[in-house]
């Protein structure tokens, strides 16, 4: 209880606390400015990346071992309770028999388990319930050690490549994020990207999105695959996902600035939905020089690509088609043609079939603590009747007027009888 | 469709009106002593939890994906899955009516709140297709159901053991609220658990990965882990009645953060679409 209680206040303070890896350094910047005085003991103790720190991932790891401590403790205590009676007779019914009792208690789905040789008669009904909370635990135990191995040993790049572009192995990715080990995700294969198909709903916005993807096959063949956002392309180990609005259409322009230095660039919008148009900036040597405008579906004019000086609202813009080149105040643009662009993340899982395996222990064990609650009757014939002992695994009260109702006895009696 | 969508407010605000009339009902029936009140409460509640499902099944149809998108039909569809559960309790054991004078106002108050925001209809994006969204929602809808009847079975207690409410019709006695209230707060720990999972199965395969560390994924993360030390002290370590309904609201009260508030107060991956 306490490490899930330090667990909890961690995840708390690192949900309050911008974590790095979610943030843009821009906001973290402000969250720290709005903070002056957190942010000494935030850098001393990492609290900016908290889930990564020694410390917390030190405080899950010893929580695995107390749930496994606890795991097998509980697995015992299931044990025992299975293979013998847990609880004594102790209440007596006056008058009554036992067979009739077991012929009441086996109409309402009881079993009857075994006869000790004390004479004892034990009945039960969802034994399997007992396990439950190791089931519970078990599964728990097994997705926190998948998702620290996952989170370990997973490693992931981002992809972004333009129509009939072709990736080669070992071509740089756009970022990479390596696993402990150094691992950077590589298929070993050419992928081309080949087309990217859209669905719209009624109003223009995005309804799907489906990446026709070209993989080179052993005979120097390409298959054809594709991948869309829910759905992606599982190859090699590897799997590659399509970066939902990431994707649209890309100019390639080569831009001469006033110096005569010449740039070939490759300048990206992002998918335009119905009636709208979308804009970005034309950076050669990484400095916004024009804002460009793409208006595929003509709601300014015939010609779809316009451009005019960075940050200038007064010029005019100069429309461009594929072939033409303009000038845009002291740079001089052709436009050499528009092609579909998509980002990906190719991403190399590690445990995640474990990890979804632990969730199902979890689902498990959680039905059978709820819809299998065990209950068990020890019945002993004597000569005032019959004495008996109860037990539900839960919530034990709910059951007792099944208990009375097999006893014969009336509703509400007490348990004292 | 767009006639669905046209009528479906009216009949939102209709369910409102009618949960309104439920509630006096009932808070008059429970602090008067009158029980005919507190059963009329109920009967209008019923009344009012079919429009809603009306309401609700419209705003399906007409936006053409359920009602699990906007921040007008999350609340929406929380608040009828608290009154559903707690109908589905008041039936099986009518005992627990009484219960209403609390359930009844958290539900109008989430309803209104949803009616508040606006019921702009929004398209669905790419990723929000496939069934573990699906389930990632349904479970939480039950979970929070489960959260707001825990809670008001420990507030129940608390009122009933301070003598605040001695002779409030439709309330059982201390111990049985008192077992309720754990009774629920176990089923929340198991919804919210499961649906928390569905969603890390539902972000790998949107995203690439099943856990961001994302507010709104911590925050749910510390709430199941409050709900989970509540079990383990009540098991373990004998926490009952007074105490144990102060661990509750805290439960309840980051379960509400984690589900409507985190997502408007942080940058969340969540924000972009619960707006």
């Amino acid at each position: 209880m306490a490490l899930m209680a330090f667990v909890a206040i961690c995840g708390a303070v690192g949900a309050w606390v911008p974590q790095g890896a979610n943030v843009s350094p821009e906001a973290m910047a402000s969250w720290e400015a709005d903070n002056r005085v957190l942010v000494g003991i935030t850098r001393a103790l990492g609290l900016d990346h908290l889930f990564s720190t020694w410390w917390f991932l030190t405080a899950l790891g010893v929580f695995a071992l107390a749930m496994s401590i606890a795991t097998v403790r509980m697995a015992a205590g299931a044990y025992r309770a299975t293979d013998g009676p847990s609880v004594v007779p102790h209440a007596m019914v006056v008058g009554g028999s036992v067979d009739e009792v077991v012929e009441r208690a086996r109409a309402g789905g009881f079993r009857e388990r075994r006869r000790t040789r004390a004479g004892l008669r034990v009945l039960v009904r969802h034994p399997l319930g007992l396990w439950g909370p190791t089931v519970l635990h078990a599964g728990m135990l097994v997705a926190l050690l998948a998702a620290l191995a996952a989170s370990a040993l997973t490693s992931q790049a981002i992809l972004d490549l333009s129509q009939s572009e072709v990736r080669s192995p070992g071509d740089e990715y756009l970022v990479t994020e390596s696993d402990v080990l150094g691992r950077v995700p590589e298929l070993g294969r050419s992928v081309r990207f080949d087309d990217a198909k859209t669905e719209t709903w009624p109003d223009g916005s995005l309804k799907s999105v489906t990446a026709t993807l070209s993989i080179s096959g052993d005979d120097d063949g390409w298959v054809a695959y594709t991948a869309s956002p829910n759905d992606p392309l599982h190859l090699d180990g590897h799997t590659i996902y399509v970066l939902p609005g990431e994707f649209g259409d890309a100019a390639f322009l080569i831009v001469t600035a006033p110096d005569g230095a010449e740039y070939r660039i490759r300048t990206e919008f992002r998918f335009v939905p119905e009636g709208e148009a979308g804009y970005a900036q034309v950076a050669p040597a990484g400095v916004p020089v024009i804002d460009a405008r793409w208006d595929p579906h003509g709601v300014r004019g015939p010609v779809a690509l316009s451009l005019r000086p960075a940050g200038d609202d007064e010029a005019e813009p100069v429309t461009v088609a594929p072939g033409e080149t303009v000038e845009v105040g002291e740079y001089s643009v052709a436009l050499v043609g528009m092609a579909q662009w998509m980002g990906f993340r190719i991403v190399r899982p590690y445990a995640i079939g474990v990890l979804f395996f632990g969730f199902g222990i979890i689902g498990l064990g959680s039905l059978m603590l709820y819809l299998w609650v065990s209950r068990e009757l020890v019945l002993e014939q004597t000569t005032d009747g019959v004495r008996y002992g109860w037990r539900a695994a839960r919530m034990g009260r709910t059951y007792l007027a099944e208990r009375d109702a097999i006893l014969g006895v009336a509703p509400d009696a007490g348990d004292d009888r | 469709m767009q006639q669905a969508l046209a009528i479906e407010t009216p009949f939102h605000i209709v369910a409102l009106a009618v949960y309104a009339i439920a509630v006096g009902l009932t808070l008059f029936g429970v602090i008067m002593s009158r029980p005919v009140f507190v059963r009329a409460g109920h009967v209008v509640a019923l009344v009012g939890l079919a429009v809603h499902s009306m309401a609700l099944g419209l705003r399906w149809y007409g936006a053409g994906h359920g009602p699990y998108l906007t921040r007008y039909e999350v609340l929406s569809s929380n608040a009828w899955a608290a009154i559903a559960l707690f109908e589905v309790v008041a039936l099986k054991d009518r005992r627990m009516r009484g219960l209403a004078m609390l359930i009844y106002p958290a539900a109008l108050l989430t309803l209104g709140m949803g009616v508040y925001t606006g019921s702009e209809v929004q398209t669905l994006p790419p990723t929000f297709t496939g069934i573990w969204l699906v389930l990632h929602v349904c479970f939480y809808f039950v979970a929070f159901a489960a959260a707001l009847l825990s809670l008001g079975y420990g507030l129940a207690y608390v009122a009933r053991d301070t003598r605040l409410l001695t002779r409030a019709p439709g309330l059982p006695d201390r111990g049985t609220l008192d077992r309720e209230s754990y009774r629920f707060a176990g089923l929340t720990f198991a919804f919210w658990g499961i649906g928390m999972l569905t969603g890390a199965i539902w972000a790998y395969y949107s995203w690439g990965r099943f856990w961001g560390w994302d507010p709104v994924e911590t925050w749910s993360l510390v709430t199941w882990f409050v709900y989970g030390i509540y079990l383990h002290a009540r098991r373990f370590y004998g926490l009952k009645g007074r105490r144990a309904a102060l661990l509750l609201l805290l439960g309840f009260a980051l379960a509400i953060g984690s589900l409507f508030f985190t997502s408007l107060l942080t940058t969340s991956l969540h924000s972009e679409y619960f707006s």
